[in-house]
């Protein structure tokens, strides 16, 4: 199934039939290698991806040449469903690693509007779970030193592949490179291979290539200031992503 | 509500130190900045020379 990691393990679970529905909605699938911009500021879309396979982006080129990466899916994630209603994107959407997509066109988005209203609340909610990743994104930046940025966004990025069962919360494959890291975290490739040294050598995680293995979780958690709660998992998956219950 | 962190001056001071040829500056509030030594002499500079000036002005309550 196309859908099976939509909020899996979230505080909202979507039932069978809902899934059913959604499903129904998938026009085609697509896939991207890693740099394509799926989706570009300012360019009008008539559809709307799901994240099915692989890591994206969503980032913001600033008139300096950087660019910001705002934000990182996961699968499942509707990578712009927010350009339903918007129609255009205020940002670019791009492929991380190789990415196999969904494409719902918004036509078939209405329909299922219009048959399923509580089918309908959960992708409103979809986009709410975006906005509150948004405003964890604006504090880690704003509020937490490099250190904490660096092990923050390592806990959220466990935290979420938990939920799709891409972590066993001990390790997990984040296909990202420093400079990746660190223009989601605001700092420099240098700035983020001093902290993630730090890191290994107070034993909290280990980042060696695309493999992040977490070394004591509670730690991590502790010196990052996590708190899963903006990311709306279940119980369960909320405490494994602490470090709270184990396995 | 708790009072406002941004309503305060900081009280600890930033850390830099040197690594791979450049200068890292660390803290206090969020403070995470990569500047070649060149940027970074002529920033201590600057501060030194703020510092001085602060230290001279009467200081409203924050």
């Amino acid at each position: 199934m196309l859908t099976q990691n939509v909020l899996r393990n979230n505080a909202l679970e979507i039932s069978h039939s809902e899934r059913a529905l959604l499903e129904s909605a998938i026009d085609r699938t697509e896939t991207f290698g890693p740099g394509h911009v799926a989706v570009r500021q300012g360019v009008e879309v008539d559809i709307s991806l799901l994240l099915v396979d692989g890591l994206m982006t969503r980032h913001i080129d600033a008139p300096d040449g950087r660019r910001h990466l705002v934000g990182v899916h996961v699968p499942g994630d509707f990578v712009d469903l927010h350009a339903y209603a918007l129609k255009k994107l205020d940002h670019d959407v791009a492929a991380l690693t190789e990415v196999r997509v969904a494409v719902f066109p918004h036509a078939a988005l209405e329909e299922v509007q219009a048959a399923d209203h509580l089918l309908t609340r959960r992708l409103w909610f979809l986009t709410l779970l975006d906005a509150a990743q948004h405003r964890q994104w604006i504090y880690r930046l704003a509020s937490l030193n490099a250190s904490q940025r660096v092990a923050h966004f390592l806990c959220e990025m466990n935290a979420r592949l938990l939920a799709i069962a891409a972590s066993d919360g001990k390790a997990f494959v984040l296909p990202m490179t420093q400079t990746d890291i660190g223009e989601a975290c605001g700092l420099t490739n240098v700035h983020v291979s001093r902290v993630l040294r730090q890191l290994r050598d107070s034993n909290m995680c280990s980042v060696r290539g695309s493999r992040v293995e977490i070394i004591d979780l509670k730690a991590l958690v502790a010196h990052a200031l996590f708190d899963p709660a903006f990311l709306f998992l279940n119980d369960q998956t909320a405490a494994r992503a602490t470090g709270a219950k184990e396995g | 509500m708790n009072r406002r962190h941004g309503d305060k001056p900081r009280e600890d001071a930033g850390h830099a130190s040197a690594e791979d040829g450049v200068v890292i500056l660390d803290g206090p509030d969020g403070v995470a900045v990569t500047m070649t030594p060149e940027a970074a002499a002529l920033t201590a500079e600057s501060l030194l020379a703020a510092a001085q000036l602060a230290r001279t002005q009467v200081r409203r309550d924050l």
